[in-house]
């Protein structure tokens, strides 16, 4: 691979610059290590950490379909979490009561959760500004919220399903601990590939258009109401995903669980990880799901601890940590070179 | 269903959209400016109210004292979270802000439950505004009375500043266009501090006013009022002070009479149907009952 050439006005001067082969190398190699560290990771944990890992998998999946709605096409929703619910509720619903495949389960919560993404979407983006798709999506989860508490005879109530069962595949128990990592680590990296090569496809070439320059791409043809109807609704059935995981994980689902401020938690996890970047919900997801544990020594000051670390994130990495990544690469693997 | 009682829902109804309407003024003045959901405003209510049921003692010789503290606490509040939170935020992309006001807002409740522990406290009253006062065929609680009158005060003085004083017109102006007016030569920081310390005391009033009316208050209060409230703001056009007021009645009407019209059964619903009333505004007329749609800028 050729060194990247990039030039910069400084002051008068055009500089020319090179990111070194190494940085390349490094994040690589970085990336290749936590692959594999994930894939070894049951060799030195107990279940418990296992536990954790499925909860940060399903989170970050959650978060990667936030990404494409608030990062790529720049509409900010409330409801992920609401959405993680019908995808939970649904597929919970499909295999308890009415004897669904495990799969098939998973499929319909999936296109559910799609529908009912165009459905809300559909009126709430024909206004490009302001933040209606947010208002819109405020209601839309403590609708789900109240549904899912008030029509007993379906959800159970406030009392929540127990019970639920894990899949297996091909007649091979998806039960224990373990394998249910396995699992949920192919889901992340299914839903992974799946954002990269929407990413990398024309449609997420417009979405990236649309966020940068309204104006220019719409003058080009391209619709931003119709690709952010498609982000939006796309990232919803991402939800919809994993909340299926996390039903399957917890074995266990209740109203509260996806309650508006659940989803406003994923947004932060979104924000502190860095939006409109691919690493940006792995990290965000993982500090929200790693940090409580590593400040259990804290007891209840934990929230307000983690309150200020959010307020001094938001404050000097108003791009979310992955938005480091950049400076350091500016910083410490360019250098000038000589025209 | 005789008229009477459809008055005293009438009244009821006013009761708690004043409430409403109060929280909801200060959302929409910071929304209008900084475009932040903030979801810590209902928090700032819950303050006043837990701070209020520990100083009544304290203070109950002099409501009018009392209720300045309380008010004047949350304003104060309201004023050092713009200047550490939000404030050097300013710039930065819109989520940024409304994911600070989360944090602000679980950084209050748990604070309040480290404080004042999580059980419900009680919230003391005087005689005059625990008493039911008999007016023709309606009874009305003194608490729903002050309320109302307080609201109606604040309404009149709240147009008066926004429409005759110089800060209030530069409020106005930022919030109706920030890069416009800082081309005209006004500073945005002075305005912006002021709706946030205003928004607040207002939230402070507010919880007051909600602890002589429930009688009893505790650290979780604050989130949904002031999620409704939002929604009033929303309802009656996002942005604009005289659509607050409204759409804190429209809300508080239709959730009384929601629940005094239809049988018991229903009254689980209340909310859905605050949720869904939102729905339609925004389907029918997007911009809110008063707000107004701003022209299309480059």
């Amino acid at each position: 691979m050729s060194s990247k050439l990039n030039s910069t006005i400084q002051g008068q001067q055009l500089v020319k610059t090179e990111t070194l082969k190494s940085f390349d190398y490094l994040t690589w190699g970085l990336a290749i290590a936590l692959i594999i560290g994930l894939i070894l990771a049951p060799l030195w944990l107990k279940n418990y950490g296992l536990i954790l890992l499925c909860t940060w998998a399903f989170r970050t999946v959650a978060v990667q379909g936030l990404n494409l709605t608030m990062g790529y096409a720049g509409q900010v929703s409330l409801a992920q979490a609401a959405f993680m619910g019908v995808g939970a509720y649904t597929s919970t619903l499909l295999i308890l009561k009415a004897g669904v495949n495990y799969w098939l389960a998973l499929i319909i919560a999936l296109l559910i959760s799609l529908l009912i993404g165009f459905l809300i979407g559909f009126p709430a983006l024909r206004i490009k500004e302001g933040h209606y798709l947010a208002f819109v999506t405020l209601g839309f989860a403590n609708l789900i919220w109240l549904v899912l508490r008030n029509e007993q005879w379906l959800t159970n109530g406030p009392l929540g399903i127990r019970d639920i069962p894990r899949p297996s595949i091909f007649g091979y128990s998806l039960f224990e601990p373990i394998r249910f990592y396995y699992f949920s680590l192919i889901m992340l990296a299914l839903v992974t590939l799946v954002v990269w090569f929407i990413l990398r496809s024309p449609w997420g070439r417009a979405f990236k258009a649309l966020r940068d320059n309204p104006a220019r791409s719409e003058s080009l043809g391209l619709s931003q109401t119709t690709y952010t109807l498609l982000a939006f609704a796309i990232g919803s059935a991402f939800a919809g995903v994993a909340g299926v995981m996390q039903a399957g994980l917890v074995e266990f689902i209740d109203p509260d669980s996806f309650v508006l401020w659940r989803g406003l938690l994923l947004v932060m996890m979104l924000v502190v990880g860095g939006s409109g970047s691919l690493i940006g919900p792995f990290i965000g997801a993982a500090i929200v799901t790693l940090l409580p544990e590593w400040l259990r020594f804290t007891g209840e000051y934990y929230l307000v601890i983690f309150g200020l670390g959010v307020i001094i994130v938001m404050r000097y990495f108003p791009k979310g940590l992955a938005g480091l990544l950049p400076f350091v690469k500016k910083r410490f693997f360019t250098r000038e070179v000589q025209s | 269903m005789s008229s009477g009682y459809i008055t005293q829902q009438l009244i009821n109804g006013l009761a708690i959209g004043s409430l409403y309407a109060l929280v909801a003024v200060g959302l929409s003045m910071v929304y209008g400016i900084l475009r932040l959901i903030n979801f810590a405003h209902g928090d700032l209510m819950m303050i006043a109210g837990m701070f209020g049921a520990t100083l009544f003692l304290w203070l109950s010789k002099s409501p009018l004292l009392f209720f300045m503290v309380l008010a004047l606490l949350a304003g104060l509040l309201g004023l050092v979270f713009e200047r550490i939170a939000y404030r050097p935020l300013r710039g930065a992309p819109e989520v940024n802000l409304l994911i600070t006001s989360f944090a602000v807002s679980s950084i209050l409740q748990v604070g309040m439950q480290m404080l004042f522990s999580s059980s419900p406290r009680r919230f003391e009253t005087v005689a005059s505004l625990s008493r039911l006062y008999q007016i023709g065929s309606v009874q009305i609680r003194g608490a729903d009375m002050a309320t109302f009158f307080i609201t109606l005060l604040v309404a009149v003085l709240l147009t008066w500043f926004t429409r005759r004083t110089r800060t209030g017109i530069a409020m106005r102006a930022v919030s109706e266009n920030l890069d416009t007016s800082m081309l005209m030569g006004i500073n945005p920081s002075r305005p912006i501090a002021l709706a946030f310390f205003i928004g607040s005391f207002l939230a402070g009033v507010a919880g007051v006013l909600w602890g002589w009316k429930y009688g009893q208050v505790d650290p979780l209060i604050g989130f949904l009022p002031g999620l409704k409230a939002f929604v009033a703001a929303v309802i009656g056009g996002i942005g604009s002070i005289p659509g607050a007021f409204l759409g804190g009645y429209i809300l508080g009407m239709a959730e009384v009479f929601f629940v005094g019209f239809l049988p018991p059964s229903f009254s689980g619903y209340r909310d859905v149907f605050v949720f869904s009333l939102l729905f339609i505004v925004l389907l029918v007329k997007p911009q809110g009952l008063l707000g107004q749609t701003k022209g299309r800028r480059a």
